[in-house]
């Protein structure tokens, strides 16, 4: 794949002063409210992403990881009733209407689902698959996209989905996804259930296509690990609210929501791979048990009394919403 | 076939085999194409061992595993479970011999268990199953049980749709020790959850393991959990186990080109 001209991203004011973000969320809020009431399952999130960028969403699962990502590609489902901005390239997404919204929807952001081997046509080759989005406009052809993904093998074009390994299926969608030369890449855990090496080389694959193509990268994830050699950024969730977010390198060895470290201890001790691992005690509570103030509260060795009152999201490069933080001499893993 | 000395981890197992697989061949037949999935395999497992299978996508591991628990019939070659061949006893009272004394737990607990059953319901079906108890018994069991894995007893009445990803694998490893099994085998217990659950399952599995006699059979592509819960590995690549051997051993110096090329691969928060 080689890059072709693209269009400036417009200028964008995203609540903290104008910027050339690809992606600007700002006080975004989802609810269902027939499923859970007045709930806030995605509450007063904020973030953005410049082209070239890649923030990663790290959080335990039922966060609320896989709704920002729809949110951010309007594919809400439609009980979801939605509140904040969300502007792409300096437009807000949720404003767009008819041609224009499919247009964004289309070719402006690619989107590889979290059920991603079941999101192909079961019953369709994944040549013609491809053709398909050719004709919706693709500049690359079927296999120059297998090229591009590292699927040089004439006999994948014939293949129908369920004939593909799960790292070459993963491979072919994120083909389709990029096929439009989007300006956003929003990744839902890619790489789950791949054994490892096909894994380096989906990241290895990302890495090399966003340094040509120079896309703004969503990548949603809980592996640790993965975050930390891929993205520059990353943001941290807990029931639907950021609690920390910053450059990837200063949040994973400086941690400084307990949250945060209970992760990265989990990740780290399992590498030491001896004694009793590291854990988080409890578990993500459904929507409708979250606590007020704090959402982590509950599991938190750091609470108190306090931690009834929601704390602030604080502003600049890192930003931390937590009423104890751990200090830096804490440690958190090694 | 590779040379590759097998011998070497067979030595290292002290206890008689509770399952011996030898020279297995396993075919899958798909519009007149077969494809081997199983190309002369052997391998055994002792009373209380825990063995870890971890190789390519596609190798063959959920398919050596199946085979094993009596659900594939290999075109060739033997197991043997407790000194029984497997698959020269009719097919009753090779489930019936199993399901009292294997149990599986698989990959992801939310499509392995039915979701309006209610987590009581689905601890104490292998006992209902396999005749263990009477009701009364079984009811105390069932409670006991949810307590060893950590679960709330009030759990009990829940549908299992209800449940989290981690509060539904700790019901199906309740269900899966059941039986008092000699083996579970486990076909990648940990990869559908996040870390910080993987770490509270896999600190489980050890407690239970310290507390009674089990032998284990842990697939996964994780060699992090394969190392934190193994003695021996065998490393699985294009339908073969191309390397065998103690679990630190292969960490430490591994021999074959994939086993080398997988442990380079594991992503680490060291860099
Ligand atoms: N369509 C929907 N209707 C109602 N609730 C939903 C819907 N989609 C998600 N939720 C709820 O929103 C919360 C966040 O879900 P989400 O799928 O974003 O989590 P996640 O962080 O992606 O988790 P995972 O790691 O398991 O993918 C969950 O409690 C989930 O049940
Ligand atoms: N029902 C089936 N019909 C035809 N081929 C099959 C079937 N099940 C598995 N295979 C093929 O057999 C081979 C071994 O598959 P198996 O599921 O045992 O691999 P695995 O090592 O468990 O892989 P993974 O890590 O992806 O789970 C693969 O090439 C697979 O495509
Ligand atoms: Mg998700
Ligand atoms: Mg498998």
């Amino acid at each position: 794949m080689t890059v072709s001209t693209r269009i400036q991203p417009h200028r964008v004011d995203d609540g903290g002063g104008a910027s050339t973000s690809t992606l600007a969320i700002s006080d975004l809020t989802v609810r269902f409210p027939k499923r859970y009431g007045d709930v806030a399952v995605l509450d007063g999130v904020g973030l953005s992403i410049g082209p070239g960028e890649s923030l990663a969403i790290v959080g335990e699962s039922g966060c609320g990881k896989s709704l920002l990502g729809l949110a951010a590609a309007n594919m809400l489902p439609p009980t979801a009733e939605v509140g904040g901005q969300i502007h792409f390239r300096g437009r807000d997404l949720y404003r767009l209407r008819g041609r224009e919204r499919r247009a964004v929807r289309g070719a402006g952001i690619g989107i590889v689902y979290q059920d991603a081997l079941t999101s192909l046509n079961p019953g369709m080759s994944i040549g013609a698959q491809l053709r398909q989005v050719f004709r919706l406009g693709s500049p690359y052809t079927p296999s120059d996209l297998l090229d591009a993904v590292g699927l040089p093998d004439a006999r994948i074009l014939k293949a129908k989905p369920y004939q593909l390994s799960g790292g070459q299926r993963q491979r072919v969608l994120i083909a389709l996804a990029l096929a439009r030369e989007p300006d956003l890449l929003i990744a839902d855990e890619p790489t789950t259930a791949l054994d490892v090496t096909v894994e380096a080389k989906i990241i290895e694959l990302l890495q090399r296509l966003q340094a040509e193509l120079d896309f703004a990268l969503l990548f949603i994830s809980h592996d640790l690990a993965i975050v930390s050699q891929l993205c520059h950024q990353v943001a941290v969730m807990y029931g639907g609210q950021l609690v920390e977010t910053g450059p990837t390198a200063e949040i994973l060895t400086n941690p400084r929501h307990p949250y945060t470290a209970g992760l990265l201890a989990a990740s780290s001790s399992l590498d030491e791979g001896h004694g009793t691992l590291a854990t988080i005690p409890g578990f993500v509570h459904p929507p409708t048990e979250f606590p007020s103030g704090c959402r982590f509260r509950d599991r938190c060795s750091h609470a108190q009394d306090d931690c009834a009152a929601r704390p602030v999201l604080t502003d600049g490069p890192r930003r931390l919403a937590c009423h104890h933080p751990l200090t830096s001499t804490d440690g958190g893993p090694r | 076939m590779t040379a590759v000395d097998l011998t070497h981890g067979l030595d290292e197992q002290a206890d008689a085999p509770i399952f011996e697989a030898r020279d297995l061949v396993v075919d899958y037949h798909s519009r007149g194409q077969v494809n081997r999935a199983l190309n002369h395999v052997s391998l055994s497992i002792a009373e209380g061992e825990a063995v870890g299978l971890i190789g390519e996508s596609g190798s063959g591991k959920t398919t050596l595993a199946r085979t094993l628990l009596g659900l594939i019939r290999p075109v060739h070659g033997q197991v043997t479970f407790r000194g029984q061949d497997l698959y020269a006893m009719k097919s009753i009272p090779r489930y019936r011999m199993l399901g009292r004394d294997a149990s599986l737990v698989f990959q992801d607990p939310r499509s392995s268990l039915n979701p309006r059953l209610t987590v009581g319901a689905v601890v104490r079906d292998p006992l209902t199953v396999q005749r263990i108890g009477t009701r009364a018994e079984r009811t105390d069991r069932v409670a006991a049980l949810l307590e060893s894995v950590g679960l709330p007893a009030q759990l009990v009445s829940r549908p299992v749709r209800a449940l989290s990803g981690g509060q539904l694998q700790r019901v199906a490893l309740a269900r899966a020790l059941a039986v008092e099994p000699g083996i579970i085998v486990a076909d990648e217990p940990t990869s559908a959850l996040d870390v910080s659950v993987q770490a509270q399952i896999l600190n489980l599995i050890q407690q239970v393991r310290a507390s009674r006699r089990l032998a284990l059979l842990v697939v996964s592509h994780d060699i992090r959990v394969i190392r934190y819960l193994t003695d021996r590995t065998a490393v699985m690549y294009n339908g073969e186990i191309v390397e065998l051997g103690s679990t630190a051993r292969i960490h430490d110096d591994p021999q074959h080109e994939y086993t080398r090329t997988l442990l380079a691969s594991v992503p680490s928060l060291k860099r």
